[in-house]
């Protein structure tokens, strides 16, 4: 099997349009929950949310273009001229038949659903004459691929909160396989729209002033916005080619729970921590970071814990851990790419990110979730799990030592 | 004490798991009578929309300490309702 490497990566999110500010936000806690400016405040229960704020799409899309790009199209397109970049592949020089992208989304394209559904039933309007090629869920992933000519295996992924974590796990199969020699791959969301907002209010998980991961008095999750995308290459083409290697992603799990539609089982999360250390190869102990999936909703957090215990037995104890959706919200399908981004962003940086917002420790959640503060510490080898809606788990193992 | 909404209010939560509304107690948790997380949202919704008023219930507070019993339903319906009669002209029917 071939090894892969991380080369390139980019986000946009709450607290980061670039790595480096990215970087910047989690060294020092910066809180990307807000009041909600994108859709009006009215009738809804949770009025805070994780924009990306004062985005303007005409900076970077023309008018034109941007009739097929709903906003989630756009944070993906942007997260992969960033990533690409970063890599400093020569796409005119390669291949692009063995570049593979693959990205992850829970919700698709949520404001163009919205507004051409909304004219037409209620307004008695017609939807735009291009909605249907806008609002497709694998419009993202073809609109990366027809920016940057790649013409190798393109799909869409989507597993809910795990939608980004299965993406970059496939591509990670597939080119460990030999299907593909790189592969630009992550996940991306704009679910901020005011009837996603509405929908959300009813499943009465949302907190309606921030989000507090593992701390006593949490009050639920927070939505975010965003993308993560990263460029994953087979290491021995990168390393021919002397790129700037990020990190190593080791191994990658997932599995199904078949249980509760909407509730995590601990059986489920700790299997798939499990499966991901097996298959890279790491003994527990090896571990010194796990960015969780951490949500701020009772329930999750209580199950992450006990699953953590029961993957990593006494390391646990030894483990740091800790939910950067504080800070960038929980950005749904492009949550597990956001947060590996972050990941390796911190260890780059010689830091682990901060879970902020920790007020209170809780009796049911007693492991060391670097509260509030980063923690000036080396990591070098560290998990990012994503624990979704319907089940879906997943693991991804990377490997830090190339800083 | 019985308020007007008694058995409206029952009715809903009843229907939820398919008991005879006669079999339920004021003091009969919503728990026993197998009511999950998922049923208590749906029921929540139900209710507001019936009674157009806004139930505070959030999953993760103790609000799920305050919506324990029928009797605890039954309560902060007719409380919530009774609020909001005070703001608006009564409904046509109780």
């Amino acid at each position: 099997m071939r090894r892969v490497a991380i080369t390139g990566m980019g986000v946009m999110c709450a607290i980061g349009r670039s790595m480096a500010e990215l970087q910047a936000s989690l060294r020092e806690s910066r809180a990307g929950i807000g009041p909600i400016s994108l859709v009006s405040r009215e009738g809804l229960q949770a009025k805070v949310a994780a924009e990306i704020r004062d985005y303007v799409a005409t900076d970077h899309f023309d008018e034109r273009r941007l009739v097929l790009l709903d906003r989630t199209s756009q944070f993906a397109l942007l997260a992969a001229d960033q990533a690409l970049a970063d890599s400093g592949l020569a796409l005119d020089k390669i291949d692009r038949s063995r570049v593979m992208t693959v990205l992850g989304t829970g919700t698709g394209c949520a404001t163009a659903i919205d507004d051409n559904f909304h004219a037409t039933y209620k307004m008695g309007g017609r939807p735009h004459p291009l909605c249907v090629p806008k609002l497709m869920i694998n419009a993202p992933v073809s609109q990366v691929t027809m920016a940057h000519g790649l013409t190798g295996p393109s799909f869409m992924v989507s597993t809910a909160c795990a939608s980004a974590s299965h993406a970059i796990g496939v591509a990670f199969q597939m080119i460990r396989a030999g299907l593909a020699d790189v592969a630009v791959t992550g996940g991306c969301d704009a679910t901020l729209s005011w009837g996603q907002l509405r929908a959300w209010d009813g499943l009465r998980v949302m907190a309606p002033d921030t989000c507090r991961p593992f701390s006593r008095d949490r009050l639920g999750m927070v939505l975010g916005e965003g993308a993560g995308v990263v460029v994953l290459e087979a290491m021995d083409l990168a390393q021919r080619r002397g790129a700037d290697i990020k990190a190593e992603l080791l191994g990658f799990a997932m599995n199904s729970d078949a249980g509760h539609l909407v509730n995590p089982s601990v059986g489920g999360c700790a299997d798939v921590v499990s499966a991901c250390l097996r298959d890279a190869g790491l003994n527990s102990e090896d571990v010194d970071y796990v960015n969780a999936h951490g949500t701020g909703t009772q329930v999750n957090d209580i199950a992450e814990t006990a699953a953590l215990r029961q993957a990593f037995g006494a390391h646990a104890d030894r483990l740091m851990v800790s939910s950067t959706k504080s800070m960038h919200g929980h950005t749904i399908g492009a949550g597990g790419a956001i947060e590996l981004c972050a990941t390796i962003a911190s260890a780059r940086g010689g830091f682990i990110p901060p879970t902020i917002n920790f007020s209170e420790p809780d009796p049911q959640c007693d492991l060391d979730y670097v509260p509030n503060v980063a923690r000036d510490a080396r990591m070098t080898t560290a998990l990012s799990t994503s624990f979704a809606f319907g089940g879906h788990n997943a693991a991804l193992a990377v490997g830090l030592g190339w800083s | 004490m019985k308020s007007p909404y008694d058995a409206e209010i029952i009715g809903i939560i009843s229907s939820r798991v398919k008991i005879d509304p006669t079999e339920f107690t004021r003091e009969m948790t919503l728990d026993s009578a197998g009511l999950d997380s998922i049923d208590i949202i749906e029921t929540v919704f139900e209710l507001e929309d019936r009674f157009k008023i806004a139930i505070p219930f959030n999953a993760n507070a103790q609000d799920k300490e305050k919506l324990r019993t029928a009797g605890d339903v039954i309560d902060l319906v007719t409380q919530l309702i009774v609020e909001a009669d005070a703001l608006v002209p009564a409904p046509s029917q109780a």
